[in-house]
């Protein structure tokens, strides 16, 4: 591929054979962004719900009050991130390297996308249990709850409906990320379109892999918007 | 049970005992007195209603009591059980026995109302098939048996409260912290919650404690009352005691909302300007059968009398209040008259 571009003299194919591309790259491809993103949901949906939930507990006033902690979180929550992701994966190279036993490839782009979503998901919940009615903690305390309890079984799911659409709308950006990592040798959809559409100036190819990603967004946002509607009843 | 098992009466009489309790504030280097040495005893059984004006520590007082707040001075005792001083761990437990409901009713969106009722049954441990019973008896307790599988906000305010009175009940507490529970509702609404709480105090026996800043509240329901202003309480006594003697200026401010009071300077003014007669002010009580015999005798005397304005109501049974006579007749039969009166009730000359 380098000598195309290098030597300049083949024009970019705008020509796709289909049946040769979809069966051998973009399914594989589309498989593995699923792949990245589902572990990076999972494992970051867990971790941003543990820190958004202590972010919004450790608050004043609130059943886990904690200045210090709460401090803690707020300032590595704000040192993350506003990194740009593209930053935050060279960056974390030599860390990923000791975790994952390499910079490149999926999995090394999952440790980088999970780092990001974690602190950006922990934020989301944060934000959204905020809008829980205090009240209705104050009843659950007044009945004898335990703080455990009334985290699990009064914040969340009171927090449930806007929780579901700010996981939604972080699946989005996970999606997004998975395409960047591609840039980074890590694969799915993101290593198809500049691999095979951007740096064989296939537009065609780039297009198809531009197209698949609008779907399974809107795929997500549809699931999202369905799920949240059921637990609002509205 | 034998005589010698039973406690002290004391303990077994006394459902709160609270002893110089002050809550204070800290805010920055602001400290804010939201209640300032206050004691009370409520008897197990009774209504006993807390009320004053908005920030009087009304709540911040119920919220001692179940321990959401910690007391900063003082003890308190519930069902002679200690609840200053607890660990929150203690609190829990403690808390399973006292049911408390909310102006804004604080229900969970996210559960039916069976399953807001059943929540407090979780959390005291009780086992599925049990749960599911106590929640449809006391559905159809609050007179919701039919609306077990709609969630909150499908619901009247008087209905949510009706779950809330509910929810507050299903682990049987021996005592109910009402605070402000009709304040959002409607007049006649209120009427119907006053009811059911009534019901609870009767037919269960369980000790309320209602707090609000409504007149009407008290007088439906109290037994006895306890007035607050600026964290300390100013007047507690039975209600028809307090009511109809009041004796602090916020006492009297809250008997003139349900019963027209002496006429002011104003008023007195506007009386005499209508009638010339000699005006004075008697005061009512239940029972007192003086009054009508003077009154009886007046003509004997060349003098009669005309009612001109005033107030009754009645509390507990018993009725309270004030008239303005205006009084017509000569000078020295007015005197012996007024003299008279004076002997049976307290009579204030109405000047403008
Ligand atoms: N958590 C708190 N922190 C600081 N100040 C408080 C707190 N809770 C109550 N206060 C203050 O304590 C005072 C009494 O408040 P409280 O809520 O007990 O009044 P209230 O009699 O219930 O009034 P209302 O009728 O408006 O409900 C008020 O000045 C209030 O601002
Ligand atoms: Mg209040």
């Amino acid at each position: 591929m380098s000598l195309n571009v290098a030597s300049g003299k083949l024009v970019a194919a705008n020509t796709v054979d289909w049946n040769e591309f979809i069966p051998d790259k973009l399914v594989p491809a589309i498989f593995d962004t699923v792949y990245m993103v589902s572990v990076t949901m999972v494992i970051a949906g867990l971790l941003g719900l543990v820190i958004g939930a202590l972010l919004y507990t450790t608050r004043q006033g609130n059943i886990l009050q904690n200045r210090p902690v709460n401090i803690f979180l707020n300032l590595l929550v704000n040192f993350v991130r506003p990194i740009p992701f593209i930053i935050l994966l060279a960056a974390l190279g030599p860390l990923t390297s000791m975790v994952v036993g390499t910079r490149l490839g999926v999995n090394a782009a999952i440790f980088a996308m999970c780092f990001a979503a974690t602190f950006a998901i922990a934020r989301i919940v944060e934000q959204n249990m905020v809008s829980i009615d205090p009240g209705v903690i104050e009843a659950a305390r007044a009945m004898g709850a335990s703080k455990l309890r009334i985290l699990f079984t009064v914040m969340i799911p009171e927090a449930l409906g806007p929780l579901i659409l700010g996981y939604t709308f972080l699946i989005i950006g996970v999606v997004d990320m998975s395409a960047m990592a591609g840039y980074v040798g890590g694969g799915g959809l993101g290593k198809v379109a500049l691999v095979d559409g951007y740096q064989r100036f296939n537009d065609l190819i780039t297009w198809a892999v531009v197209l698949v990603i609008i779907v399974m967004v809107q795929l997500i946002q549809l699931i999202g918007n369905v799920l949240a509607r059921k637990v609002l009843r509205r | 049970m034998s005589v010698a098992s039973t406690p002290a009466p004391q303990a077994s009489e006394d459902m709160v005992v609270i002893e110089n309790v002050s809550k204070v504030f800290k805010s920055g280097k602001e400290n804010l007195t939201a209640v300032d040495n206050v004691s009370l005893t409520v008897r197990r059984g009774e209504i006993f209603a807390i009320i004053g004006y908005s920030g009087a520590g009304k709540s911040t007082l119920v919220r001692l009591i179940n321990g959401l707040e910690s007391v900063s001075e003082g003890t308190l005792t519930v069902a002679g059980h200690r609840i200053s001083g607890q660990k929150e761990s203690a609190l829990r437990e403690a808390r399973q026995n006292i049911g408390m409901i909310f102006q804004q009713f604080n229900l969970m969106n996210s559960r039916t109302i069976a399953g807001n009722i059943e929540f407090p049954l979780k959390v005291a441990g009780w086992d599925k098939a049990k749960r599911r019973a106590r929640v449809q008896e006391m559905l159809e307790f609050v007179g919701l048996g039919d609306r077990a599988k709609y969630y909150p906000d499908q619901l009247s305010g008087g209905q949510k409260q009706r779950v809330g009175i509910a929810r507050a009940l299903a682990t049987s507490p021996s005592l109910l912290l009402a605070d402000e529970s009709t304040s959002a509702l409607d007049p006649e609404t209120t009427q119907e919650v006053l009811g059911l709480l009534k019901k609870v105090n009767d037919e269960l026996g369980i000790t309320v404690v209602v707090i609000t800043h409504e007149m009407d509240v008290v007088s439906s329901i109290a037994d006895r009352v306890a007035v607050m202003e600026k964290g300390k309480v100013v007047e507690m006594g039975n209600v028809y005691d307090v009511f109809s003697n009041p004796q602090t200026d916020v006492a009297r401010r809250f008997v003139s909302t349900t019963v027209k009071q002496a006429p002011n300077a104003f008023e007195a003014a506007e009386l005499k300007r209508r009638h010339r007669g000699y005006l004075v002010n008697i005061e009512i009580t239940e029972g007192n059968t003086g009054i009508g015999k003077v009154l009886s005798y007046l003509g004997n005397r060349g003098v009669h009398f005309n009612i001109v304005q005033g107030g009754l109501e009645t509390l507990q049974g018993k009725s309270y209040g004030n008239l303005t006579l205006e009084l017509l007749g000569d000078i020295t039969s007015l005197d012996a008259v007024v003299a008279e009166l004076a002997t049976v009730t307290t009579v204030k000359e109405v000047r403008s």
